[in-house]
């Protein structure tokens, strides 16, 4: 359905950010209940640091404790939550747009079970001491991104060759995702043993390990990602409309499609190289996003980066904090499963109701 | 088709021997034949019937099994690409098993062959119920693939969270998950066989049946067939079979998916030559696949799910674009 604010930038607004001011607000307050987690989910752990503590260390002042775990330990952890959950919420929203089908997500692609396979096959031959090559671990990303792309690439040209519309490409993508998943137990069957169950953790989506180089690293792709996202957007919002439609107002169809599900693609390798592969947030964030602040795509971008990074950071928090609070015992759960565990009756849902509307 | 018949079952034999045959350690036929029939007690007698034996015979009961399930659920829903693996009703069962072996520690076979099938009843209406409820019976291929394949997700993260509770089962239960035929011992088929046997006699008793529900609910309906309970039916058999196959062997996708379209190519789709022939070929696929990973990274071994998963994704890949041409979905 075109809606109002769609028309009125296609008509008015070639190259400006026109938002609907309730929107500015509503995403205003999605910022401001982020950094709210933020802290509150850098206080809690095994040891209990109050807020405004947080914040003093922020600023670098405070107990020399406090300011060690929350720079060393707790707030790294804390902005990789948030930049993989607003980029895995990005790539969403790109594959939903552009397929026009609001159960695409990225790994119903095939783009996560890829990246996964390029970082195991790199943790299982390309790390310290075993066989073909020892590269430093902070190259996993881009062996990541490329398997992301070839995955990527893959369920294009198949759907190429076959005229298939945008679902039949998620069956393309889900078929590609299951020799994905072979290939990823595969290899970490013939891989060193000992690293079978660090993958294996870091596969289902893991917060526990990292530090703040990573950080710093997830943040600059982050936002070098973000730029095109932007120059993209203008496409993005015209795609309410039928492929003729788009055409004979002069968009290039086939390249803000193309560009757009390999920018997606960048995006879910961005989050899953640092957070493993967090399943759900992708399909889940657009849908809340576009339940608070409608369909314009230039509001929806930012509600869903923030509600991405919102939904990634609680279930970090729950997934650290659920077992020894309840159960007293020291275990972690992982990321991923909390998010799969919110996430895939929401989907059902909204099968059901699509299912119900079809009528 | 006797001729079909007849070569299958020679086939499946041949299979059978090579897989007592073939693997880490190569045991000539006298040894084996010696070994099946004059059990002396000696180091390859027992090698070869404690760990050879049960795997000839497991691995075709359980490439029966997935096949006459994956016809079942194709016919049951007329959708080409169904199958018990993408469906996710493989690992319904799989999940179930993990929780009563490692959760919960049962080590009765009997308990855990009740969870493996009750875990497939479980998905199994799960993903009738969210498939249809809202459709009124129908629904596109690829959506309901695509619920499928999301409850699978959902369920593979519950047995991720196993694993990482018990960090040191994880390259066991990683082997079991891709499904794999070694180390069973023949008394598993005590407990798995009654329920495949069940489910493969529902199959077979109503051939007819399943012909008018595969063309269509009104002619079915027309013609006298009591669709409901049939349904009902099938589906308490696909998940005998599902269910009890996953205890034996763990979750071997596309099986299922691939051996009906075959066992179609070769005898039609009416079910009274299409059931048996696909539980042969089943066999017989399962037997050579079960082979093959034992001599493709010798002397290593890989489970037998990745082989099916690799050889299976491709024919799955043929079969969309098939269904995209001949347009038969168009969600």
């Amino acid at each position: 359905m075109p809606n109002s604010s769609a028309f009125k930038n296609l008509r008015f607004a070639k190259y400006s950010m026109q938002v609907s001011i309730k929107s500015i607000y509503i995403n205003l307050i999605l910022l401001i209940i982020m950094f709210a987690i933020l802290v509150l989910s850098i206080g809690i752990g095994t040891k209990y640091i109050s807020p405004d503590k947080v914040f003093m260390a922020f600023l670098g002042e405070g107990k020399r404790l406090d300011i060690f775990v929350i720079h060393g330990l707790r707030m790294p952890r804390g902005i990789i939550a948030i930049f993989s959950g607003a980029a895995l919420g990005l790539a969403g929203l790109l594959l939903q747009t552009v397929t026009k089908n609001t159960l695409a997500s990225p790994s119903a692609f095939g783009v996560v079970e890829g990246a996964s396979l390029g970082a195991v096959l790199f943790l299982a031959y390309a790390t310290e001491g075993f066989v073909i090559a020892a590269l430093p671990i902070y190259l996993l990303p881009i062996a990541a991104t490329i398997g992301a792309l070839l995955a990527l690439l893959l369920v294009l040209t198949l759907a190429r060759i076959h005229h298939g519309n945008m679902l039949m490409m998620i069956l393309y993508g889900i078929a590609i995702a299951a020799m994905g998943k072979a290939l990823t137990t595969l290899f970490m069957m013939a891989g060193p043993f000992y690293r079978a169950s660090e993958v294996s953790l870091w596969l289902t989506g893991d917060l526990a390990k990292v530090n703040i180089d990573e950080m710093w690293i997830q943040m600059t792709i982050f936002v070098v990602l973000f730029i095109p996202l932007i120059a993209f957007s203008r496409f993005l919002d015209v795609m309410v409309l039928s492929d003729d439609n788009v055409k004979s107002i002069g968009v290039n169809v086939k390249f803000g499609q193309y560009g757009s599900i390999i920018l997606a693609a960048l995006f879910t390798a961005c989050a899953v190289s640092f957070a493993g592969g967090i399943g759900f947030v992708g399909l889940v964030a657009p849908h809340l996003a576009r339940m608070v602040v409608g369909q314009s795509i230039r509001s929806l971008i930012f509600s869903s980066l923030f509600i991405g990074a919102i939904l990634v950071l609680l279930a970090d928090m729950f997934g650290r904090t659920f077992m020894p609070f309840l159960f007293n015992d020291n275990m972690e759960i992982p990321t991923g499963v909390f998010t799969a565990i919110i996430g895939a009756p929401y989907f059902f849902y909204l099968i059901y109701q699509g299912g119900k509307v079809r009528k | 088709m006797g001729k079909l018949f007849y070569s299958l079952i020679f086939l499946i034999i041949v299979a059978m021997l090579a897989s007592l045959h073939f693997g880490v350690t190569l045991y000539s036929p006298s040894q084996v034949f010696d070994a099946l029939f004059h059990f002396g007690g000696s180091n390859a007698d027992s090698a070869i019937y404690d760990y050879r034996l049960p795997r000839a015979v497991i691995a075709p009961i359980v490439g029966a099994s997935l096949a006459i399930a994956g016809v079942l659920i194709q016919t049951l829903t007329r959708n080409p690409l169904a199958s018990p693996g993408l469906l996710g009703i493989n690992s319904g069962a799989a999940v179930a098993v993990a929780i009563a072996m490692i959760l919960m520690g049962i080590t009765n076979q009997l308990y855990v062959a009740l969870f493996s099938i009750s875990g497939a009843i479980i998905s199994c209406t799960v993903i009738f119920i969210i498939g249809f409820a809202g459709n009124r019976g129908q629904m596109s291929s690829a959506r309901i693939i695509l619920v499928g394949f999301t409850f699978s997700a959902l369920l593979y993260s519950f047995i991720e969270l196993i694993m990482v509770m018990d960090e040191e089962t994880i390259s066991t239960i990683l082997i079991w998950l891709s499904g794999s035929f070694t180390n069973k011992r023949l008394d598993l088929l005590w407990v798995a066989l009654p329920p495949i046997v069940i489910g493969l006699g529902i199959a077979f008793f109503f051939p007819r049946h399943l012909d008018a529900i595969m063309v269509d609910d009104e002619m079915a309906k027309s013609l006298g067939v009591p669709i409901n309970r049939i349904r009902i039916f099938i589906f308490i058999a696909i998940s005998l079979l599902s269910g009890g196959s996953v205890m034996l062997a763990g979750p071997i996708g596309f099986l299922g998916l691939i051996v009906p379209h075959i066992a179609r190519r070769f005898v039609g789709s009416e079910h009274k030559l299409l059931l048996p022939t696909a539980a042969l070929f089943g066999a017989l696929f399962a037997l050579i696949a079960d082979v093959t990973c034992r001599l493709l990274m010798y002397p290593a071994e890989i489970p037998v799910g990745i082989l099916t998963a690799l050889i299976g994704v491709p024919y799955f890949i043929y079969l969309i674009s098939r269904t995209v041409k001949s347009g038969v979905s168009n969600a």
